[in-house]
């Protein structure tokens, strides 16, 4: 079904993929920050990726649910991320590469699952995002975590910007920065599984890592890094899932590309690292050298 | 009336507070002794790799004392043991007769420059305003007292024409003082720092040195790591050889051109 711009706000349907994208576009790019100046994108991801066991797993439990894709895949990201910082922490390898082995490893066993049982078709609607069907139940369900994500992150910026920063000169100030750590992997799993809704575990990443990417190109103040990219991401949302009911396209996929457009665009237009920037420098270079 | 001599009046009670959180100009006036820090059987052990063996020794505010050593001779970790980074670490550090991990606010730690992330999105004064974060707390309010203090240390350390750069826009020299920036709106009274002249030229090499005598001079202590043997001298009150023990601890003319204390401390002769 096709509706046009003006019809947007008339259906149930519209109105809660809209109110959904803006929560979720808003903490994943407050998150996103977090996510950039950590470096910790590729980690981010890998973690994603790890929601989709953890659905299959709460659905083989409990039955294919809202509530038990939820239980599943935040008891399978906490635990994956905890044996990750354990296995780097008691030996020389490095935290990507434990998720690296731990995370195929849960998504072979997911897929065994369901090629011994033979059900839970509707997985894919896990892996690719159903924003466009959402329930008041699910609505209420993102601005539950959103809360609780924004809230912690209101609550901690001043510890947490010191640990962001420099984590010896935090640890030496008394700031807990293990717990912080674990908090803030806590707060990413929540994150992350809020994505899933609107655009699958797949493309989970690009919601959680592109707004804090593009304004990193922009901004020299961690508050903008953060509540911009907040900004940043619920517009980028709610965008996308416009052009997706218009278009009548598929709606992860349509949020995602409009994420990904967006940077292509700062990172050309960026005015300290573009690439629009670097081609008018050298042809400044050219005509000096010229004339 | 009956006044309890035991007790201290309100005003002494006000004049010890203040100087707990200032800067130690109190001695310096004589009125009272400047503070202390007292190490007493310093040990740091990673694993079963001994980096640090019974450190012992005591230093007022009002000093700089340079640390020497070859690599591996436990430099670094004297410092973060003192600046409280490593838990196992065994022995006594007190400031002013308690545990220093009682007054973390009294310390500032600089780490090497290359360890701090020069692409972080935030400005000089940005950095400057996180040294008010310890007196603030987690949800303190930030009051025109702390952007007084803010724009005093940027003042201070002559930034005052760089605090909306960027940290990474910065020379090395400019980004070691916004780090003593952040110390002194800390109102730090001991400076531990991890080789800060390290990387940088000779004028910004001068200008750090005679930043770090002036906040001596203003009663604050300052520990740092050091390589360079001729300019010690000049740099330092006191200067302490370091390889896994204490090797030896005086005035630096004394040990600097004591070739046989250089040659037990693995320093070039």
């Amino acid at each position: 079904m096709s509706i046009d711009a003006a019809g947007l706000l008339e259906y149930g349907f519209s109105q809660r993929a809209i109110l959904a994208a803006v929560m979720i576009g808003f903490i994943n790019g407050c998150f996103s920050g977090f996510v950039v100046v950590r470096r910790s994108a590729l980690f981010a991801g890998t973690l994603c990726h790890v929601l989709f066991p953890g659905v299959v797993a709460g659905a083989m439990l409990f039955g294919l649910s809202a509530a038990s894709a939820f239980a599943g895949s935040l008891v399978a990201c906490v635990l994956v991320s905890l044996a990750t910082v354990w296995i780097a922490r008691s030996s020389r390898l490095d935290r990507g590469t434990a998720l690296a082995i731990l995370y195929p490893m849960s998504f072979a066993a997911a897929l065994l699952a369901i090629s011994r049982s033979g059900q839970f078709m509707e997985l894919e609607h896990y892996l690719l995002g159903y924003i466009l069907t959402l329930r008041d139940l699910d609505l209420w369900f993102i601005y539950g975590i959103g809360f609780v994500v924004l809230l912690t992150l209101v609550l901690l910026q001043r510890p947490l910007l010191l640990f962001l920063f420099d984590p010896d000169v935090a640890r030496s100030l008394g700031v807990p920065t293990n717990g912080l750590n674990v908090l803030m992997m806590i707060m990413l799993v929540l994150v992350t599984i809020t994505s899933y809704q609107a655009v699958g575990t797949i493309l989970a990443l690009g919601l959680l890592v592109t707004p804090g990417a593009i304004l990193f190109l922009y901004v020299d103040r961690p508050r903008l890094l953060f509540w911009g990219g907040g900004v940043l991401g619920a517009t980028l949302a709610a965008l996308g899932v416009a052009v997706a009911i218009i278009s009548d396209a598929h709606a992860g996929a349509v949020i995602v590309l409009v994420f990904g457009l967006a940077f292509v665009i700062a990172f050309c237009a960026s005015p300290r690292y573009g690439l629009l920037q670097r081609v008018l420098q050298a042809r400044q270079v050219q005509h000096h050298g010229e004339s | 009336m009956n006044v309890n001599t035991d007790q201290p009046t309100h005003q002494q009670a006000a004049d010890q507070q203040a100087a707990q959180h200032q800067p130690c100009f109190a001695h310096k006036v004589g009125h009272g002794p400047p503070h202390e820090l007292s190490v007493r059987q310093l040990h740091v052990h990673y694993g079963p790799i001994c980096a640090l063996e019974n450190a012992d020794f005591t230093a007022h505010c009002g000093t700089r004392i340079g640390i020497y050593g070859p690599n591996g001779a436990g430099k670094s970790s004297l410092l973060k043991a003192l600046a409280g980074l490593l838990p196992h670490a065994q022995g006594e550090v007190l400031w002013n007769g308690k545990p220093i991990t009682q007054s973390r606010q009294e310390i500032a730690y600089l780490p090497q420059r290359e360890e701090a992330d020069f692409n972080f999105p935030i400005t000089v004064r940005g950095v400057v305003e996180m040294g008010r974060f310890p007196a603030l707390g987690w949800f303190g309010r930030f009051r025109k007292s702390d952007r007084d203090a803010v724009d005093a240390a940027i003042a201070s350390m002559e930034l005052g024409d760089l605090e909306r750069r960027q940290i990474r826009q910065l020379s090395g020299g400019q980004q070691q003082r916004v780090f003593l920036a952040r110390a002194i709106a800390q109102q730090a009274h001991v400076l531990l720092l991890d080789e800060p002249f390290t990387g940088l030229d000779l004028p910004s090499r001068r200008q750090l040195g005679s930043l770090l005598q002036r906040l001596a001079k203003e009663g604050r202590l300052i520990l740092l790591t050091h390589h360079g043997l001729n300019d010690g001298e000049e740099l330092f009150d006191q200067v302490m050889f370091l390889r896994r023990r204490i090797i030896a601890m005086g005035p630096p003319g004394e040990l600097l051109n004591d070739t046989e204390l250089r040659t037990k401390a693995g320093l070039p002769t």
